[in-house]
Order: structure tokens, then C-alpha cells, then sequence
């Protein structure tokens, strides 16, 4: 709005109101107390003040909102998984994300992109048809297609057969979307707080005092909280965090490092991703190319960069889009992407009554964001676990049912 | 590149190493529970922190033993298996 | 083969088709090719030479060195340190147990042959064979300029005055797997040992460097 510009740049003062709550001290007791202002605690948050009548929440924040993985992801939202109940799960993510900017009335950028994974062998490409009849057969948008349509939908892209993976074929997944990440988590922020949630930033949690086998007390260094129930929600410090609860939880956790090139003027539209070269990109609408790649080669606590994965991630991209060769690196960084055995996440109950579980999201958080925070808003007001995140309790490892997506990530471990 | 020194080899890239899970003892093959077994899979303790890992240098497919701190990706110290008793109460250094 | 017992020996080397291209001049032995020469050689001070076909054998099982020293050969005192055995071939302990006997330059060194024939004559307990012809591809890089050419390949560092005569590196050259073995003899010169399926690979990347240092592919008479 060009004109409230001007005003306000002639405006000696600015009023500016707060659009999240600031400098309040920590009451004695919550009813629901969420560890963890990333997307998913004020996704969580959100869902519960207006759809569930609850709004005695605090959300606590060892840093600041949206500063870990949710401002580390690079912003990726598909659902082209391959098993029926990931499939179905993320499904109704990018159902919720299509409609979040009128949700919120708050813009998150979302852009219906669509995503090519390529195929660089025949494996790949068996696999591939496996994903989209599965995908199809789930309403998702998912296809096999040729080098002729990979030419069409990235004209960029090297399609030479003189490369060391020559690109056989590719999944086109027509959903595939991205969006602001930080705006996500703001919407989510705003529309809880504005119903009477509580944010607060550095607030860490030190301890969770567990009698009986029920969450009694959250210790933060501002103080102790009384507690109706926990939901945690710290993705890259899951099993830190609920060691403290008494739980014990089947991940590893691992750096994942991204970077950004210089800006181009807008030339790739779809997200690309190569399994095989253990990369993918998208161009953002700043221009820039986002790259991403592979976690680290073992676990850590530690969001540093190596030289060795920058030069994996540079090898790869310039395979695919050559032009890159010149791209100058503007920004790196990593997050910690909490890998579980069967690359699905773990929801739901724990072995502790009141204490919900939103963990082990590896490298898919950030697409899950709105349909996790609705599921888990469901099961805390109703105590009942939602079908949808059913299959991704943590006790399905003590069954060995787990939902295998080991196969169906973007670029494999 | 951070060097990993490897009881065989010397000091090396840690390129050239596999990472190969925490270390923890077996449970008993005979007595244990499905619910040890389950937690010996697939639970780690992935401390920040200390920690005592398998690693296998790649090129002589040698199995040893690393004390690494998870924080500040520091090595510790590298031994052989048979030396594993040495340091298991010493991770505090 | 001569006879029953000799190290199975690869007919062809896994870079057959590339000396071929290059018109190389081959000699048979029994069925066995080997590269004498390329026409454009020109006596380089830093040559690359294949020496795939070149019998070869291994041991290892916990019972390895007492038969070996039962056999009174000559062997490595620790780990990653290689022998010279009287009769030209050379002994390179791997690890703790695992041994690997390569041939001499000329392959005709008599203890391959009859190592692996007394192996199965005397089944040695906790000793087994390792074939190992087709296992790895092997190379040898000679000339005073060896060393620093490595130096961009190779993270350890294998010049002269720090990886003396007889050490071995079990490392990564060019980002492959391979064992690098430093045997001087008529100057500097260092065995490479790598999978076969990694061989082509590795020559071209390692000719590169030669080439770059102003050396040339040879054929076996340059060595010999």
C-alpha cells in the first residue's frame, strides 16, 4: 500500500501495535503448556484457541518464535509420499496450507509450484510408478513423465546424456507448493495470541517433573509452571527434551545444511529434486536459488557447516542446472532434522498420561505444519488420538509397524 | 576436514570413516525380552553430549570405538573394542 | 594356468580396452596379456603402469602369521607396513591378520605360486586364501615426481622423508578406496591398489595427473 507508506513515512511517531504478546511473567498454572514456539507449538496453539475453546496456553521458547527449524527448512510442501497413511497425512497438510493466507488473513506466499523429483536409474524410476499410482489412487496429483515434459516444465534443466546420471525420467507432482516459512509460523502466532495464548520467548525448559506417571510441573528459567498437560514440540532437540519427561525416543539427530545463490531473474518455476545427486532446489520469488541436500554423515547437536557437504550440495546443483557454476553463495546455514527409523514422525500419546508427543520430524516438518498442529490440538482437547496420525504413535516400534518413507524423502540418508 | 585418528590407520579425513550407531552392549541373545531388543534397535540415548559410537574406517573396513561430544562435534579419544572397559566411566574429560 | 595351485591370474586386465585403444604392444604369457609398451612412449620420468594381470594372493584368519612364520617368510612387523621377500615379491600386512602377496615387477617371483600351494597342502588352522586378481585392479606410479602428484589426490602424505620405503596407506586416492604401498626400486615408486570396478576410473583420473606432471601411461619394459 503505497499510500499508508507515505503516511506512515511522514509520521514522526510510529504506533506500532504488537502482533504476538510480549514482556508478560509466567502464570502459576496452564491448562495446556507447549514446549517449543516453532510452527508446529503455535500451530498446535492456534487450532486449540479457536476451534477447541482453549486458550489458557502458554507457549514457552528456549530462543526466539520460528528461529529454529522452522526458519531452517527450505520450504518445501508436497504430499507425494508412498505409503497410504503418509499419503493421507500430508494430503490434507497442503489442503490446510492452500487455504492458510483466508485462514489467517495474514499472507504466508503461497505458491502452487509443483514438484519434480527425477529418476537417474531404472530403480528410481520403478519406484516413482509405484508413488504415483499410490498417490493417485489417494487423490493426489502425481505422474510419471518423460524427458520431453521434464524439458517443459524446467527448460533449464540439464538434460545432456554425456553426465555422470543422466536423467532417465520424472515424478511430477503438480501439488507441489512452497511458502514464507516465517509467515507461517507469525499467522500461527497472531491468530493464537490474539485469542488469549500466551508466547514466551526465552523461556527454557530445564525440567518436567513427572510423578505418577503424569506430568505435574514444567521448570523454566523463569520460573516453575503448573500444568494441565505438555505438548512437545522441539523438532532437532526431540529426545533432549523428552529424557527430561522420563521418554526415551527412536532418533537420531542430524545437521542438515542449505544454502542460497545470488538472485537470477525468475527462470525455474517447479522445486527440483535428485534423490541420486542428493539435492534439491526451487527458486524463490526473490530470486534466489534455494539449495538443499542430505543431513550430515552422523549425528549432532550443532548447526556449523563443513566444506565437504557445501561441495556435495554445489556438485549436485550444477549437474542439474549448469548456469549455478557461476552463482556466487550468498547465505549457509544447517538445522537439525530429528531422523527416525522409518522417516515418519512421531504424534500422539507417550508413556506419560498428559504429555503429547510432535517429534521426529526429519526433513518432512515443515510441509506437516498445519495438519499436525490440528491433529495434535484434537488429541489434547478430546484425549483421543486423531485416525489421521494414528499409524505415527511411538508405540509402533515395540509392534514393528512402522511407515516406512525411507523411500519417499527427497534425497535419502 | 576434521580428522578422525583411527587405532589402525593414524589420523585420516573423517571423510574416510563410516558412521556406525552408538555403542551399547548386546542384550543376551537367549533371555532378553522383545522390548529390550526393540530398544536396543532402534532407541538411542542421542545425548548432546557424550558420547561412545561405533565408526569403521571404510578403506580397511576397521570397526572401533570414538568418545565424541554431540555439542561441539570434539573427539575425544579413539580405542580399539577390547579397550572399551578403559574408558567407560571416564567421559568427562 | 601352470599349474593347479598358482594365484588365479586375470587374462585381461579390467583396462583392457583402453591399452587398446592406445595400440599398446602386448606379450603373452600362457594367456595372460600383459602391456609391453605404447607406441608414443618416450622413457617419462613419471609413469603410470597396469599391472592388473600380475598374480597375486591374500591370507587372513587369526591363524595367518604362525603359519607364515612356520614358513619362515620375512614378515611386517605391524600393521601397514610391507616386506620384500627374496625372491622379488613383496608382503603387505593389511591389518592385525590379512596379508596380501603381490608378484614382482617381471611376475615371475616363485612364492605366490607356492604359498597358495602349500596353503592347500597344509589347510593352515584359521588361515584362509583370499583371491585377489580380480578382486582389485593394480597400478604402479614411479618417478621423483610420485609423491608431490599424489599430494593433490591423496590426503596423507606419502612424500618420501614422511611415508618411508615400505609403508602403506589404506586411504582414499581421488575419492576411491584404495591402498597405496610405496616399494621403491630404481627410485620412487608407489603401488595402487583399488576395486576393479572403480580400475577405469581411477586411471583416467590418475593419467591426468601424470600427464599433467609431464608423464605417460608405460607399458612393463619402461619398469623393467
Amino acid at each position: 500500500m503505497p499510500l499508508s507508506l507515505l503516511r506512515r513515512g511522514l509520521q514522526k511517531k510510529e504506533h506500532l501495535k504488537h502482533q504476538f504478546s510480549v514482556n508478560r511473567s509466567l502464570k502459576k498454572h496452564y491448562d495446556v503448556v507447549i514446549i517449543g514456539a516453532g510452527g508446529h507449538g503455535l500451530a498446535t496453539a492456534y487450532y486449540l484457541s479457536r476451534y477447541h475453546g482453549i486458550s489458557n496456553i502458554a507457549v514457552l521458547e528456549k530462543s526466539y518464535m520460528g528461529g529454529g527449524n522452522t526458519a531452517r527448512n527450505t520450504a518445501v510442501i508436497r504430499s507425494n509420499y508412498l505409503t497410504e497413511e503418509g499419503v493421507s497425512f500430508y494430503r490434507e497438510s497442503l489442503k490446510l496450507y492452500k487455504n492458510l493466507s483466508n485462514e489467517f488473513d495474514y499472507n504466508i506466499m503461497y505458491e502452487n509450484r509443483g514438484q519434480l523429483t527425477l529418476a537417474h536409474n531404472d530403480a528410481a524410476i520403478r519406484s516413482f510408478r509405484w508413488r504415483a499410482e499410490v498417490n493417485q489412487h489417494l487423490g493426489v496429483k502425481s505422474e510419471l513423465v518423460d524427458r520431453q515434459t521434464i524439458s517443459e516444465l524446467a527448460p533449464q534443466l540439464n538434460l545432456d546424456e554425456e553426465v555422470r546420471y543422466p536423467i532417465m525420467a520424472g515424478l511430477w507432482h503438480a501439488d507441489g507448493a512452497t511458502a514464507r516459512h516465517d509467515a507461517v509460523a507469525w499467522g500461527y502466532a497472531r491468530g493464537a495470541c490474539s485469542r488469549g495464548v500466551e508466547l514466551h520467548q526465552l523461556t527454557e525448559v530445564q525440567a518436567v517433573q513427572v510423578s505418577s506417571g503424569t506430568a505435574r510441573e514444567v521448570h523454566t528459567n523463569r520460573g516453575k509452571i503448573s500444568c494441565g498437560c505438555v505438548v512437545q514440540a522441539v523438532a532437532g532437540n526431540s529426545s533432549v527434551v523428552a529424557a527430561m519427561a522420563g521418554i526415551r525416543l527412536p532418533i537420531h539427530s542430524y545437521p542438515l545444511q542449505a544454502m542460497v545463490t545470488q538472485p537470477y531473474k525468475p527462470l525455474l518455476n517447479p522445486h527440483l529434486s535428485s534423490p541420486q545427486l542428493h539435492v534439491y532446489t526451487h527458486q524463490t520469488s526473490r530470486g534466489e536459488f534455494v539449495i538443499g541436500g542430505g543431513s550430515d554423515p552422523y549425528p549432532l547437536y550443532n548447526t556449523r557447516s563443513t566444506l565437504d557437504m557445501k561441495e556435495s550440495l554445489a556438485a549436485g546443483i550444477v549437474e542439474l542446472l549448469p548456469f549455478l557454476a557461476q552463482a556466487k553463495i550468498l547465505r549457509q546455514w544447517a538445522g537439525t532434522t530429528d531422523m527416525t527409523p522409518d522417516y515418519s514422525p512421531i504424534m500422539g500419546l507417550s508413556p506419560v498420561d498428559n504429555y503429547y508427543l510432535d517429534a521426529g520430524w526429519g526433513t518432512w516438518g515443515f510441509k506437516a505444519t498445519p495438519i499436525s498442529g490440528k491433529c495434535m490440538a484434537e488429541l489434547v482437547a478430546t484425549g483421543r488420538v486423531p485416525d489421521l496420525i494414528k499409524p505415527f504413535e511411538l508405540d509402533r516400534f515395540y509392534r514393528f509397524q512402522q511407515v516406512n518413507e525411507a523411500g519417499a524423502t527427497a534425497a535419502s540418508h | 576436514m576434521k580428522i578422525l585418528n583411527c587405532p589402525l590407520n593414524g589420523p585420516r579425513n573423517i571423510s574416510e570413516f563410516t558412521y556406525g550407531g552408538e555403542y551399547h552392549p548386546m542384550p543376551d541373545s537367549m533371555g532378553s525380552s522383545q522390548e529390550a531388543w526393540v530398544e536396543y534397535v532402534f532407541f538411542p540415548e542421542n545425548p548432546a553430549g557424550m558420547v561412545t559410537e561405533w565408526w569403521m574406517h571404510t578403506a580397511t573396513a576397521f570397526w572401533f570405538l570414538a568418545d565424541r561430544n554431540t555439542i561441539t562435534d570434539e573427539i575425544l579419544r579413539t580405542y580399539r573394542l577390547q579397550d572399551a572397559g578403559k574408558y567407560a566411566h571416564d567421559k568427562d574429560v | 594356468m601352470s599349474s593347479e595351485s598358482s594365484p588365479p591370474v586375470l587374462r585381461r586386465s579390467q583396462l583392457y580396452h583402453w591399452h587398446q585403444q592406445q595400440g599398446a604392444a602386448f606379450a603373452m604369457t600362457g594367456s595372460t596379456l600383459r602391456v609391453l609398451r605404447y607406441p608414443d612412449e618416450q622413457a617419462p620420468a613419471l609413469s603410470l603402469t597396469d599391472l592388473s594381470t600380475h598374480p597375486r594372493v591374500g591370507f587372513k584368519g587369526v591363524g595367518t602369521r604362525q603359519w607364515l612364520r612356520q614358513l619362515a617368510i620375512d614378515m611386517p612387523q605391524t600393521p601397514n607396513c610391507a616386506a620384500r621377500q627374496p625372491d622379488g615379491s613383496l608382503l603387505a600386512r593389511l591389518s592385525e591378520h590379512e596379508h596380501l602377496l603381490l608378484d614382482n615387477l617381471a611376475a615371475d617371483a616363485p612364492l605366490p605360486a607356492e604359498l597358495l600351494r602349500r596353503w592347500e597342502l597344509e589347510q593352515p588352522s584359521q588361515c584362509y586364501a583370499l583371491p585377489r586378481a580380480d578382486s582389485h585392479s593394480w597400478m604402479i606410479l614411479a618417478g621423483a615426481d610420485a609423491a608431490a602428484m599424489m599430494s593433490s589426490l591423496c590426503a596423507v602424505d606419502l612424500r618420501p622423508q614422511q611415508f618411508a620405503d615400505g609403508s602403506i596407506a589404506q586411504t582414499s586416492v581421488a575419492r576411491t578406496n584404495t591402498i597405496v604401498i610405496r616399494d621403491d626400486n630404481h627410485g620412487l615408486r608407489y603401488h595402487l591398489l583399488c576395486d576393479a570396478s572403480t580400475a577405469l576410473y581411477l586411471w583416467n583420473i590418475l593419467l591426468e595427473s601424470v600427464t599433467a606432471f609431464g608423464g605417460q601411461a608405460t607399458g612393463l619394459e619402461h619398469l623393467l
